[in-house]
């Protein structure tokens, strides 16, 4: 009895003490303004409001291809990955609605992917992984410890980029011609969609879609359902898939046999997305303005983490 | 699978425990032997065949010898008979079912983990004189092959000879052989070490519930905080060697050495952690290896358990083996004791170094890492005479601290070289390096030390980690045992440390997305 | 047994074998010095040490090897 008792305190105040370190690690901006599992979800609330001018909405293939802080270093661009595993319409917009509380971006590029995926076709699988990724916070926010002692605070260096550079090569083959498989855009994936629209139109913010190359979840289908359905908004559709200069090469840019981009697949879309972005005025550049000189230091320590991993 | 592997220290070992003391005493063993042949379906499946087989044959054989010693009483009971005879015969009878059985369980380790090796080197062969090559076959080994089978064989040769009594319990038998903290990466302990113990256990106290944790907590914090950390120096200095300076590799290499020990060390921790849980002793595997006067000693103090195998199942039988005895006999008459016993003891000490070698992987690697061992011992015994005359005459003490430093730093550089070889990708690689470090050793290019891979927070790290292995080790060393001393302290200090020890693993440890975890590395052999 | 002890000092100096009770769990002898002592007895005592006999226990002080010597002889 008196050892139960014991184990019961002993735990109780283990949760307090881990309690308060999660909390020393999490980064404090708009940490109190959001309830706690809001902010985990959606990792743009821990950037300071009104700085990000470009919104990347999309399932893995965001967070795998594209990485803001190439396309900052490029273009003075500020950019964020509002990406999350296996992300759904309904997510896409849940995330958006979010994110324009704080800011205020001028354009949404939205991953065509997730208009294909089925609510309805969500493995038990799956949403175990969700669960888990949602009460992982410790994975992605323990090594902050190394930020509070260098910078006095947690700083978000990725930017929702997700940062490998391992290789795993690709059996090589050409996934976009027409194998005639029957797909479709769910309804419930629709009705999301046209809310997203509604919060563009209300915010002023120019909305694109956009598809990135992967050989195991994009196909020549997808690439002409999805231009139709831009055709049908009038919106732009950009397939990265069928870019002349990014051309990813599978042998060597894949971190998993096709499904999803490295780093050095990823600097070849980022750098693309920036220069369509400067080439078309959607957004000024920060390079020179000293308001931004935190995203010239998460670029610096960034940079580093190249180097070392 | 791991043994670090979240799930199954905090999730599957609770539960073991969990059900184990709640069922009545007579299913406690049967518990721990569905447990252990649990993990082993989970990560080999219909594999566990294997196991069984290896199980069922040595039961059988001990049981064949216990009849065999039974008639053999029997026949010497009776009067006007040669007794010689007719020991010389249940002699013989047995001799053919240890050769059997041991053969039986060792063609399945050699399928499963030499095949391919051999056929490789063959065709090698095959080619020179121009014939048909053979095709390559690879197969994934069922779990923890190369501990059950020695775990076996130790089993039916302790029975052959009657130094334990065979079983009857095929359930305590199959426990011991499977016994889920020992599967995967040993120590290789005998039958009469463990069997009883895992079969007998009973019950799990609070306090050798949390006796148990804290050595399990402690691999750890050897895993997490140094291993999967060093890992990415070592990673760096061994698959670019060509563009590091000597100096550079000697860290590298001193990094290797020192996380292959954490990584196996703080493995056994887990492993003898469980078995306090259920307060059965599992023998230690490591004895404070760096502080080694020589090779011997290192070896005596570094994978313990398996050189205990080969000493009692291979050096001994061999070196008095008979045509070893006459040869010594022979050469006793031309050299000195200590010279003639070397020479036969110098061919049963090739024998092991190379079964070590080989049992380490089916490699050129591995083989040349038991020969560097066997000649740096053979070495050690040649010219012990030698040095204690030189000592002698330079009036070295012997005994004194400063000579043991000396023996502790030449011990520990001819180790770092030797795992050099045993992580090398050829021995060619090996070689490559060794030569750096002669030749190059300070020569500076631009991508030491900030090419690591290691940020100042991680070198620190490793640092701290390191000092608090060795501030425990030092304290082992002298007997200290430092789990007993911290029971002793008061709750608000124990606590503390505790405290100190899982938020430093859970904060300082490297693991998420950055870091790149060290898979089992003794789990492969 | 001065004979068994002169044997041991010969081959090792530095243990002083009437009063060591743990000579191969203490690691004063080695495997490859066992050795050479087993050779020495066989020689000296006309016995035959087997390999089942070689463990720790027997081996641990000179009493106990004298121990073992004397039940060989016996067989």
């Amino acid at each position: 009895m008196k050892n139960l008792f014991k184990s019961i305190c002993f735990i109780l105040i283990f949760l307090v003490l881990l309690s308060v370190s999660v909390f020393i690690l999490l980064p404090k901006q708009n940490l109190f303004k959001y309830s706690f599992l809001n902010f985990l979800d959606y990792e743009i609330l821990e950037e300071e409001d009104n700085k990000v001018d470009v919104l990347f909405v999309g399932d893995s293939l965001v967070y795998n291809s594209v990485s803001p802080m190439e396309i900052w270093n490029e273009f003075g661009i500020t950019s964020f990955d509002c990406s999350t595993p296996a992300q759904l319409t309904e997510t896409s917009y849940e995330y958006i609605k979010i994110a324009v509380e704080r800011q205020h971006p001028k354009v949404i590029f939205l991953e065509a992917n997730v208009l294909f995926r089925d609510p309805k076709n969500r493995t038990s699988e799956r949403k175990l992984k969700d669960f888990y990724d949602r009460y992982s916070i410790l994975d992605d926010y323990h090594d902050n410890w190394k930020d509070l002692l260098e910078y006095g605070k947690p700083l978000n260096v990725n930017k929702g980029y997700y940062y490998v550079n391992r290789v795993n090569k690709a059996e090589v083959f050409n996934y976009m011609q027409n194998r005639h498989k029957s797909i479709k855009i769910p309804k419930v994936n629709v009705l999301y969609f046209e809310k997203i629209l509604d919060i563009c139109r209300e915010n002023n913010i120019k909305l694109i879609l956009f598809g990135i190359p992967s050989m195991k979840s994009w196909s020549y289908e997808k690439d002409r359902m999805a231009t139709a359905f831009a055709e049908e908004y009038n919106l732009e559709f950009i397939d990265l898939n069928l870019v002349e200069e990014i051309r990813i090469d599978w042998r060597t840019e894949t971190k998993d046999e096709g499904s999803h981009l490295n780093y050095e697949g990823a600097k070849k879309v980022s750098s693309y997305l920036g220069n369509y972005i400067k080439q078309n005025n959607l957004v000024t550049s920060h390079k020179d303005d000293p308001n931004y000189d935190d995203w010239n230091e998460s670029y610096r320590k960034y940079s580093k983490q190249l180097q070392f991993y | 699978m791991s043994y670090f592997d979240l799930w199954f220290a905090f999730l599957f070992v609770p539960v073991v425990v969990l059900i184990f003391l709640l069922v009545p005493k007579k299913a406690k063993p049967y518990i721990l032997l569905f447990a252990s042949y649990a993990i082993f379906f989970m990560v080999s499946n219909f594999l566990i065949i294997f196991l069984l087989l290896s199980t069922i044959s040595i039961f059988l054989a001990g049981k064949k010898f216990k009849k065999l010693d039974g008639e053999k009483a029997k026949e010497l009971e009776k009067e006007d008979i040669d007794k010689k005879l007719i020991k010389e015969k249940y002699k013989k009878k047995k001799k053919h079912i240890l050769v059997l059985v041991i053969l039986f369980n060792i063609s399945f380790l050699f399928v499963f983990k030499y095949l391919k090796f051999f056929t490789i080197n063959l065709n090698a062969i095959l080619k020179v004189f121009k014939l048909e090559e053979l095709s390559i076959i690879s197969l994934i080994a069922p779990l923890g092959i190369s501990y059950y089978t020695l775990k076996a064989i130790s089993y039916v040769v302790d029975t052959y000879n009657g130094k334990i009594e065979a079983d009857d319990n095929f359930v305590r038998l199959a426990l011991y052989v499977s016994f889920f903290p020992q599967i995967m990466e040993g120590p290789i302990s005998t039958y009469s070490e463990t069997a009883e113990q895992i079969y007998n256990a009973s019950k799990v106290t609070y306090h050798n519930f949390c006796y148990g944790y804290q050595r399990i907590l402690f691999g750890f914090f050897k895993k997490l905080i140094i291993v999967d950390r060093l890992n990415i120096l070592v990673k760096q200095v061994f698959n670019n060697y060509m563009s590091f300076n000597g100096l550079s590799i000697l860290i590298g290499i001193i990094s290797y050495t020192m996380l292959l020990y954490m990584e196996f060390s703080g493995t056994m921790d887990v492993v003898l952690g469980i078995g306090d849980i259920f307060d059965i002793k599992i023998p230690e595997n490591f004895r404070q290896p760096f502080f080694s006067k020589n090779i011997t000693d290192f070896w005596s103090r570094w994978h313990i358990s398996l050189g205990h195998f080969l000493k009692d199942y291979v050096f001994y039988p061999v070196s008095l083996s008979k045509p070893l005895k006459k040869l010594s006999v022979s050469l006793r008459k031309k050299l000195s004791a200590h010279y003639s016993s070397l020479i036969a003891g110098g061919i049963a000490l090739f024998c092991v170094w190379f079964l070590n070698g080989l049992w380490h992987g089916a490699g050129w690697p591995f083989l040349f890492f038991g020969m560097y061992h066997f000649v740096l011992i053979l070495m050690g015994n040649i010219f012990e005479p030698l040095i204690i005359k030189i000592c002698a005459k330079l009036k070295i003490n012997r005994e004194s601290k400063k000579y043991y430093g000396f023996q502790i730093v030449k011990t520990s550089l001819l180790v770092f070289i030797g795992e050099m070889f045993f992580r090398a990708d050829t021995v060619r690689d090996g070689l490559r390096m060794l030569k750096i470090m002669f030749t190059k050793m300070f020569v500076l290019s631009k991508n030491e030390f900030y090419y690591f891979g290691l940020d100042m927070f991680d070198v620190a790290l490793i640092f701290i980690g390191l000092i608090v292995v060795l501030v425990i080790s030092i304290l082992k060393e002298n007997n200290v045992n430092v789990r007993d001393e911290v029971e002793k302290k008061h709750i608000i200090v124990r606590w503390a440390i505790y405290y100190l020890l899982i938020l430093s693993i859970i904060v300082l440890g490297a693991y998420g997305p950055t870091y790149a975890p060290v898979d089992p590395i003794y789990a492969d052999f | 047994m001065d004979k068994l002890i002169e044997i041991l000092e010969e081959l090792q100096p530095d243990v002083d074998y009437n009063t060591c009770e743990d000579l191969v769990d203490g690691r004063h002898l080695d495997s490859l010095t066992i050795l050479s002592l087993i050779s020495e007895i066989e020689n000296e005592f006309d016995v035959e040490v087997p390999t089942v006999e070689i463990i720790p226990a027997n081996f641990n002080s000179a009493k106990s090897i004298y121990a073992l010597i004397e039940k060989l002889k016996e067989e």
